[in-house]
């Protein structure tokens, strides 16, 4: 059987309007992955031109606001006709990777849960950072203030150093 | 008289098509051929097609048109521009006068929004200002009325380059929402606007300070798609600031797990991108 590497791509076309549209965006293989929420391995897989299921190509046109792809000759067949066709055992694959896509994203919720994640977690950490941003930036004008006043720059009244709201 | 009836409603192969909550693409060819009729065929079928002149379809019309606006602002287009014709064609006796001003002034501020996202701020202008006409004449005041068409206004001004008055209008219009309506959602798009302003302008800690307003009321509200968009600018403005890198990256991964976590992949591309 021939070696993995050596094969010919299957959807060339497919790799080429992703590989196009990423360069485009200016993402690497980690951030394109992270985006599409796909793993860098499947993401390999699809440049490299194999056949990936549907799900995975999609996720990738979302993230890359591709409105559409080339799939290339419908038409051609594939297989070896050398014992059990590729095509079969990449169909079987194909539905047992579709049919364990709900299981799996279940899989990557439990784990979050068990990260301890939750919405009203990310929603009280995101009111704190932006809450810390405010109050670092006010108190950093705040205390240019008065350090303006002293140098004189404004004539109005000083404000004593105590008085610093921080 | 004719009156508006439930029964007619639901006769009609327009109100057939737009009844349900999307439209798929038979349904928005069903709009587009009466975009396509002539005014004197118009006129003609409004006569006898009570739906025609409807305020129940124009309503149904403008909530298409808006979900088509982000998606494909063409669409939004030849969908407000329907809704114009009947809400043009209401009748006194059906419908009373202030509603039907309303409906009219609604019909072209969806109009005024899709040409806005297309970037043809020239005929939004113009339709911008038909729908204040039509606000004017109808004394009613709603929170999707005339201070949402303020903010559209507000985007013009901004894109033509009186960041100014774009700033003063986002603002009223944000307490109007606030105060007269209690439209907290409403309140926290202007402000979140407003800072989105500020940002362009390099007003960076004004617009953290505009940040900090919307995400005090988006937290409140539970809107973690709008507080993932806030804090991810509040890391722009951190690092266009320049001497907090670190605060700034926190803001962005915390904004890259948020986008993650709702399942985001374009603004997560988007943020990613500038990481």
């Amino acid at each position: 059987m021939a070696s993995r590497t050596t094969e010919a791509p299957e959807h060339p076309e497919v790799a080429e309007d992703i590989t196009v549209a990423q360069r485009g965006h200016h993402l690497s293989d980690v951030k394109l992955a992270r985006a599409a929420g796909i793993s860098p391995r499947h993401l390999r897989e699809v440049k490299r031109g194999s056949n990936v299921s549907l799900r995975i190509v999609k996720r990738l046109m979302a993230a890359l606001q591709l409105r559409s792809i080339r799939l290339g000759d419908v038409m051609q067949g594939s297989g070896s006709g050398e014992g059990v066709s590729p095509e079969v055992l990449r169909m079987i694959a194909h539905a047992m990777r579709q049919a364990l896509a709900p299981v799996l994203e279940l899989v990557e919720m439990l784990e979050a849960y068990g990260e301890g994640k939750s919405t009203a977690q990310l929603e009280a950490k995101a009111r704190e950072l932006v809450r810390d941003a405010h109050q670092d930036v006010t108190a950093e004008r705040d205390e240019a203030q008065p350090e303006r006043e002293r140098s004189g720059a404004t004539k109005t009244k000083r404000r004593p150093k105590t008085a610093k709201r921080r | 008289m004719v009156r508006w009836s439930s029964n007619a409603k639901r006769t009609d192969p327009l109100t057939d098509a737009i009844g349900g909550p999307f439209l798929n693409d038979s349904e928005y060819d069903a709009v587009l051929q009466m975009a396509l009729l002539p005014d004197t065929e118009w006129t003609r079928q409004a006569q006898f097609r009570p739906a025609l002149r409807s305020p129940i379809t124009v309503a149904d019309l403008i909530r298409h048109s808006r979900w088509f606006l982000g998606r494909d602002p063409q669409k939004s287009i030849v969908i407000a521009e329907v809704a114009i014709r009947i809400a043009a064609a209401q009748r006194e006796g059906e419908t009373v006068r202030a509603e039907a001003d309303h409906k009219r002034a609604e019909a072209w501020q969806a109009y005024a929004a899709g040409l806005t996202e297309c970037q043809d701020y020239h005929d939004a202008l113009k339709a911008v200002v038909t729908a204040e006409r039509f606000y004017d004449a109808s004394r009613v005041m709603r929170a999707e009325g005339r201070p949402s068409l303020d903010l559209i206004r507000a985007r013009i001004l901004a894109e033509s380059g009186d960041t100014r008055s774009a700033l003063q209008l986002a603002e009223n219009a944000a307490t109007l929402f606030l105060s007269l309506f209690e439209d907290r959602t409403r309140c926290v798009m202007a402000r979140f606007f407003c800072a989105n302003i500020l940002l362009k302008e390099e007003r960076y800690q004004e617009a953290i300070n505009a940040l900090d307003r919307a995400a005090e009321i988006a937290y409140e509200q539970g809107d973690t798609e709008m507080l993932a968009h806030i804090v991810a600018s509040t890391g722009y403005a951190l690092q266009g600031i320049g001497n907090r890198h670190e605060r700034a990256r926190g803001c962005q991964e915390h904004a890259i797990e948020m986008f993650e976590w709702l399942g985001m992949p374009v603004e997560l591309a988007v943020l990613l991108k500038g990481v």
